[in-house]
């Protein structure tokens, strides 16, 4: 169809060359008999009717056959016919001549209007493409209104959500109200409308599958089919509007599902783990007010001491559990500086020999170790954790072994203990954030609290925390830190 | 017999420690805000009735530097702030402001003692002309000779060595921040060259700890700054 647009298209001049043509021909060859000269002047017809109006060709045919009348049929000279067969010929070619002119111009306006529906359809599939990617409301809005202006050629105003999103002028008054009637009751109003007749534009609304979502405003220009294409794009844009908002509004619910899980693991975590301590520590002062006269001095103390130690456990609790939930939610800091790994293992082997002073707490630590970037309040609650579990758990199995060294371009911080290795079960779940369920002691729940933070320290860090199982029995933990290789500017001294 | 100033907003956090400092023999004024405090501080500095002010952080009205900049304003009564775990950039910052000490909170009441001990003993922040002897252990530092000797030995420092060693002698047992030493020993512009303090204090803790690997000395309050140990 497309070809035959190009072929015929209008043209006065062209359509005039059959007939020059064909009343040539016939000139020439005039005493063949009518009926063959007959055919010549219906070819013209048809080939005029390519480049010629509907009434340029019936004109022209009307008058190729009175001509044909007057100059070939007896008697030659006079419109009048004498014989049938002759008036029979020249019904019959003023026949087949308006019948292919009718053809002929029936053929072009469909080709036209397949041409535009082609257009249209396409413009709709580049429309929908765009859509597909716009990023928000305002880019929808400007869309439709650059194709509504294409369309109708005149000025356009979009309303969406009762707010005006795009428009080539600032709208008046009156047009707002209108838009904004338009978006309330989901009616067209217009001329030919059968709504505001009166009104000197055409308002279309905006539709998604559900509620009216907004309204556009052109010129009252009223061709059908410019309106359909109208609607049809105002249609897309509302869906794709209406899927826009559900997106969103998915995100969202995502979002807070996402906290709720978090605050409910929180909440699970908090239930679980601060109880058993609590309760130790209850039972622990509770003696000490109540039977506070039938109890020794050593046996009073040795609560005391209990309730200090639990508190302790305690504090470890809740700082590991708020640090996993800061992590959770992206709330961590880092808090960069140049660190010594030797002064922070140091000051971690310290610590944990003040705070179990019955365990035995080594440290192995190579010299001159190059310094590295890192946050030192969270690699000591990193070593904190790794030392404190090793203690409780393995403790009594050998001494801990806390160390650094540098291998394969990476500083190791390793903690390690004699005590039994993890399960393999164990060993997969041990670094999750929150792990939960499973049949773990509360203090082997602390102690995967304790691993997890030290995984998203490990992370935060750009490292790694390594699991290695010793033969035939211990662990170590290795917190591997890259190396940064440009070299310090050291002081002049 | 020594007059506290306590500024905390928790009740029962108050009267624990309240009671535990008059058990040691403490004169205790309490203050539940910062407004509160300021008021207790400015009539105390008239009266010279308080000898050290214990300031918490977390005050409903003030993060406590309004209570900070009073003091400093008038006097160098030693400030010791009681932060939360959490908060090394507020810590450090009213320390480079001027406080002379901290603690964390959850802290114990032998730690509470130990800093009152030294801020008294400093009683705040200017440099005591009577601080040029110190002895820790089998180290002794002469200020005024400009000399530091171990188990009996002459041990040779370099000038920045020398530098970094006196200044945290001048404040010893406080902690002194990284951009304190940093601003002090190199100047203003090397505020944020940490790595020096760390090579120096490495080889300080190389020169005078039995042990530098775990030094009983030159002590680090990771995050925060460093800390001689108290005389002794």
């Amino acid at each position: 169809m497309n070809n035959f647009s190009a072929l015929a298209r209008p043209s006065p001049i062209r359509g005039f060359l059959p007939w020059i043509a064909v009343w040539t021909l016939i000139a020439l060859f005039q005493q063949q008999p009518p009926s063959n000269l007959a055919l010549l002047l219906i070819l013209a017809s048809a080939l005029s009717a390519f480049w010629w109006r509907l009434w340029q060709v019936l004109a022209a045919s009307a008058a190729s056959v009175l001509a044909f009348n007057y100059l070939l049929i007896s008697p030659r000279g006079r419109l009048a016919v004498e014989l049938r067969e002759d008036a029979m010929l020249l019904f019959t070619m003023l026949g087949v001549s308006i019948t292919i002119a009718l053809l002929m111009s029936r053929m072009r306006q469909l080709a036209t209007q397949a041409s535009e529906n082609a257009a249209r359809a396409e413009q709709l599939r580049e429309i929908s493409e765009r859509y597909r990617t716009a990023a928000s409301p305002t880019n929808l809005a400007s869309t439709l209104q650059t194709a509504l202006v294409e369309l109708f050629n005149c000025p356009c105003v979009v309303l969406l959500n009762g707010e005006v999103a795009a428009a080539s002028s600032k709208p008046s008054r009156n047009d707002r109200d209108a838009l904004t009637l338009v978006q309330k009751h989901g009616q067209e109003l217009g001329p030919a409308t059968g709504r505001y007749e009166s009104f000197p534009g055409w308002v279309v609304p905006i539709r998604g599958t559900t509620t009216v979502l907004g309204a556009a405003l052109v010129g009252a220009e009223g061709n059908p089919s410019k309106r359909e294409h109208a609607r049809a794009l105002c249609s897309l844009t509302g869906s794709t509007l209406e899927r826009h908002i559900a997106q969103q509004a998915a995100e969202q619910a995502r979002g807070e599902e996402k906290s709720q899980s978090l605050r409910n693991a929180l909440l699970a975590s908090i239930a679980h783990d601060h109880r058993t301590p609590l309760a130790t520590i209850l039972g622990a002062a509770s003696s000490i007010t109540e039977q506070h006269d039938r109890l020794t001095a050593d046996q009073r103390q040795a609560l005391a001491q209990t309730i200090v130690d639990e508190c302790e456990q305690l504090i470890d609790i809740t700082e590991n559990t708020l640090q996993l939930a800061r992590f959770d939610t992206g709330k961590i800091e880092l808090r960069e500086d140049w660190q010594s790994a030797e002064e922070l293992i140091g000051s971690a082997v310290q610590r944990s020999r003040r705070r179990y002073p019955a365990a035995e707490i080594r440290l192995s630590s190579s010299r001159q170790l190059p310094l590295f970037r890192g946050d030192g309040t969270l690699l000591v609650q990193l070593l904190d954790n790794l030392v404190n579990n090793a203690v409780q758990h393995a403790g009594r199995f050998g001494p801990i072994e806390v160390g650094a060294h540098l291998a394969d371009r990476h500083l190791h911080l390793t903690v390690a203990d004699q005590g039994p290795p993890i399960s393999a079960e164990l060993q997969k779940r041990m670094f999750q954030s929150f792990y939960r369920g499973g049949k773990l002691s509360p203090g082997q729940r602390g102690a995967g609290l304790g691993l997890a933070v030290c995984s998203a320290i490990a992370t935060v860090h750009r490292g790694s925390l390594v699991y290695t199982a010793a033969q035939p029995n211990g662990k170590r933990f290795t917190l591997r830190l890259p190396i940064n290789d440009e070299p310090l500017s050291l002081p002049m001294e | 017999m020594h007059r506290i100033l306590l500024i905390e907003d928790d009740s029962d956090l108050r009267r624990t420690l309240r009671a535990a400092l008059e058990v040691e023999g403490f004169l205790v004024k309490t203050a539940s805000s910062a407004a509160d405090g300021t008021a207790q501080l400015r009539q105390s500095i008239k009266e010279a009735s308080i000898d050290v002010v214990l300031l918490d952080l977390g005050l409903p009205d003030n993060d406590g530097s309004t209570v900070l900049t009073e003091a400093r304003h008038h006097t160098n009564l030693p400030v010791i702030i009681i932060s939360a775990m959490h908060e090394e950039a507020r810590r450090i910052q009213l320390l480079d402001a001027g406080a002379d000490d901290y603690l964390t909170k959850p802290f114990s009441i032998p730690e509470l003692f130990a800093r009152i001990r030294v801020a008294l003993r400093h009683r705040g922040t200017m440099v005591s002309a009577a601080k040029v002897k110190y002895s820790h252990g089998n180290v002794m530092v002469d200020l005024e000779a400009r000399q530091v000797s171990r188990a009996g030995a002459e041990i040779k420092l370099t000038p920045t060595e020398w530098n970094l060693l006196s200044r945290l002698v001048r404040q010893a047992g406080r902690v002194i921040t990284h951009r304190q030493l940093l601003a002090d020993i190199w100047g203003p512009e090397y505020v944020e060259h940490t790595h020096y303090l760390r090579l120096y204090m490495s080889q300080l803790r190389a020169k005078l700890e039995e042990d530098p690997a775990l030094p009983v000395m030159l002590l680090s309050d990771t995050g925060v700054g460093y800390r001689l140990a108290e005389s002794r």
